[in-house]
């Protein structure tokens, strides 16, 4: 029997969890990471669609079901007013926990690394699953090409690259 | 919503007719011709189908004009403002077009290092320090 894994303490942003969900990553999440929700993107991720709101998208279902493995923060943030709600708060609670921040858009990843903070995209968490024996090469690879169309090129590519070092060293 | 039912089956019809606006169109012969064709299919009152052609015309031109400004500005709160959506679900709606959400310069490498570093995984700090950005 081995020992459990220890996780790392993130905090979850929108964009993340959303892509995550694409790339059948989001319930893997939880064996490496610790992760809190900013109140905010709990609701930008529950929210419905006004004069829709009998329908609940897919990736809102997981999360309503994983919920109780998520974390509620236990601080008070003043989050910056460059982005909106969900952006800002999972910024500033990454920087207050000095946690991994999950986010998978350009804009706010690019901010909170210039605040010094450590981030990962749905490609570097695939590539960090793989490493870490959660996932198999061939799990890996596709769960990169479902989101093939919603990453830039060079990106792919690079996480790929990254794959074939990985898979050189079994 | 629910308020919205609830009050409406307090009022009259003519209260109820007084809280909507009347908009017209003109229509050319051409379109006339397939909206009648739509009807004669349907059977759908030609009312009800204009009403419903246009709220789901707004929607569609809404979101294709949302689209096109998160193309441009890549800020997903501005634009799924503009689709009328929450972010997640247009978010959601530009993964299912195909569209790409992680754009601009890499930053895998840096990304693994700090995960490799959090984790104590050598072989994902190697890799990191391997793997290199196309064209770099």
């Amino acid at each position: 029997m081995t020992a459990p894994r220890a996780r790392v303490l993130a905090v979850l942003e929108t964009s993340f969890w959303v892509l995550a969900y694409r790339a059948e990553i989001a319930a893997n999440c939880l064996d490496l990471f610790d992760i809190v929700v900013p109140n905010a993107v709990a609701q930008e991720i529950q929210a419905r669609q006004p004069g829709a709101t009998s329908r609940e998208y897919p990736y809102a279902t997981l999360f309503r079901h994983l919920h109780h493995r998520l974390r509620t923060p236990e601080v008070q943030v003043s989050p910056p007013a460059a982005f909106g709600p969900g952006k800002a708060e999972a910024i500033a609670l990454a920087a207050e926990l000095n946690a991994v921040l999950l986010i998978n858009e350009r804009p706010g990843l690019q901010y909170a690394r210039n605040l010094g903070l450590d981030v990962a995209t749905v490609p570097s968490v695939i590539v960090l699953l793989r490493s870490q024996g959660v996932i198999s090469d061939r799990a890996s690879r596709r769960k990169l090409g479902l989101i093939a169309l919603n990453t830039a090129a060079a990106i792919i590519d690079e996480a790929s690259r990254a794959l074939d070092l990985l898979s050189g060293g079994d | 919503m629910r308020y919205d039912a609830l009050r409406c089956a307090t009022l009259s019809k003519a209260e109820v007719q007084r809280m909507l606006t009347t908009k017209s169109i003109r229509l050319t012969d051409e379109e006339l011709a397939d909206l009648r064709e739509y009807l004669d299919i349907s059977g759908e009152v030609e009312a009800v189908a204009l009403k419903r052609a246009a709220v789901r015309g707004i929607r569609e031109l809404r979101l294709a004009e949302a689209i096109r400004v998160y193309l441009e500005e890549r800020d997903s709160e501005h634009a799924s403002h503009i689709a009328g959506l929450p972010r997640a679900q247009f978010l959601q709606v530009l993964t299912d077009k195909g569209i790409s959400v992680l754009e601009g310069q890499s930053s895998l490498a840096s990304e693994m290092e700090g995960l490799a570093r959090r984790f104590g995984d050598r072989r994902l700090a190697q890799a990191a320090i391997e793997v290199e950005p196309v064209g770099v």
